[in-house]
């Protein structure tokens, strides 16, 4: 014990309570900017705040990688998924005319749209690459609208902080932040590689998130919901992935 | 270096001190297999690359980069494990005190 001085033990007193407020300030500010993801709690939460937070503060408004049209991968991959359901099947085998995308939540003007409505919007497109956490990636030409564009179409609220899209199966759902949902490459995809998006790549109607890992491009959407809480979905985290143990932030 | 080879632990006097290839290997660990393995770590993140482009372009794409970041990661691995076994030949107890407190037990020589 003689080898700890009074003025050190003064010194680790004072350095320890400047880094506890240092924390709580830093805390209080994070939830006041929205640097806070939903699952920042259990043992990765703090990993998930950190990559959350700093993405947000430095690549708010960075694009993705796009590339020429020589590294397009051929053929593009289509990864295994589960089986389709009825439902799915009765709207393929019509062609997918029936197939809409219905927008709700804190909009202006809840409204449903057709895939030919879609279409008739100015079209976009991007080629950049699909990278999934399993590793596998490739690079394809997608085209469709942006999401900012139907969200403009509806008139998003100004509280509005997320948007959840769903895919036709039930078990497959999430939700980005309004920096992502109003990103200029983020898609709803209905093209890819100049023709139909196929099935097997979330056609007919795939979201698009070039600076997420792939699982949070879901396939297959018919709903879009606008909100200012992540409450009230499933179990409140923001998404079935991130139920399953997945990160909310999917940016790495 | 060739008591090294003979597989020959050094004396008690010489083990508070690092050798040359102690030295050589934490240097190699600090200065290029740490930075390397969070730069390719980063050229693996979507969300990172889209404001710093460099970062995967220089590896010759993403996947170059999950290539690299594996085989690095292997060789930390392997650090990590020779590093176990020296600190338990060394004498576990000891060390871990000369880790923690900085300075090696009251019954040893300062070197």
């Amino acid at each position: 014990m003689s080898d700890i001085s009074r003025r050190k033990l003064i010194t680790t007193g004072l350095a320890a309570a400047a880094g506890v407020t240092g924390l709580g300030v830093a805390a209080h500010m994070a939830q006041k900017y929205g640097l806070v993801p939903p699952d920042h709690a259990g043992i990765f939460g703090f990993g998930e705040t950190l990559t959350y937070a700093s993405q947000r503060l430095l690549t708010r408004h960075s694009l993705a990688r796009e590339f020429p049209r020589s590294q397009i991968s051929k053929p593009p991959l289509a990864n295994e998924m589960p089986p389709l359901k009825d439902e799915f099947k009765r709207l393929q085998a019509g062609g997918f005319a029936d197939w809409r995308l219905s927008v709700n939540g804190m909009v202006a003007q809840p409204a449903s749209f057709s895939l030919d409505q879609l279409k008739s919007y100015p079209s976009r497109s991007q080629i950049t690459m699909l990278q999934c956490e399993e590793g596998w990636s490739y690079i394809a030409e997608w085209i469709g609208v942006p999401l900012s564009l139907v969200l403009e179409l509806v008139g998003v609220l100004p509280q509005a902080r997320y948007v959840f899209y769903f895919s036709i199966d039930p078990y497959w759902w999430e939700s980005i932040d309004m920096a992502d949902a109003l990103h200029p490459q983020t898609f709803l995809a209905y093209g890819m590689n100049g023709d139909e998006l196929p099935v097997g790549n979330g056609g007919p109607l795939r979201l698009r998130l070039p600076r997420q890992l792939g699982y949070k491009s879901v396939k297959f959407i018919t709903h879009l919901t606008v909100t200012d809480s992540l409450k009230g979905f499933g179990k409140g985290l923001g998404s079935a992935s991130t139920e399953a143990g997945y990160a909310w932030y999917a940016g790495i | 270096m060739a008591n090294h080879l003979r597989f020959q632990r050094p004396s008690a006097a010489e083990a508070w001190s690092y050798n040359l290839l102690q030295r050589l290997s934490y240097l190699f660990v600090i200065l290029v297999l740490f930075p390397l393995v969070i730069w390719t770590g980063l050229a693996m993140s979507p969300s990172f690359v889209s404001a710093v482009p460099a970062t995967v372009t220089l590896l010759g794409g993403q996947q170059s980069a999950r290539t690299l970041h594996f085989f690095v990661s292997l060789a930390l691995l392997l650090f990590v494990l020779v590093h176990v076994v020296m600190v338990c030949l060394a004498g576990f107890r000891s060390r871990m005190r000369a880790m923690i407190t900085g300075r090696p037990g009251k019954n040893m020589e300062r070197i």
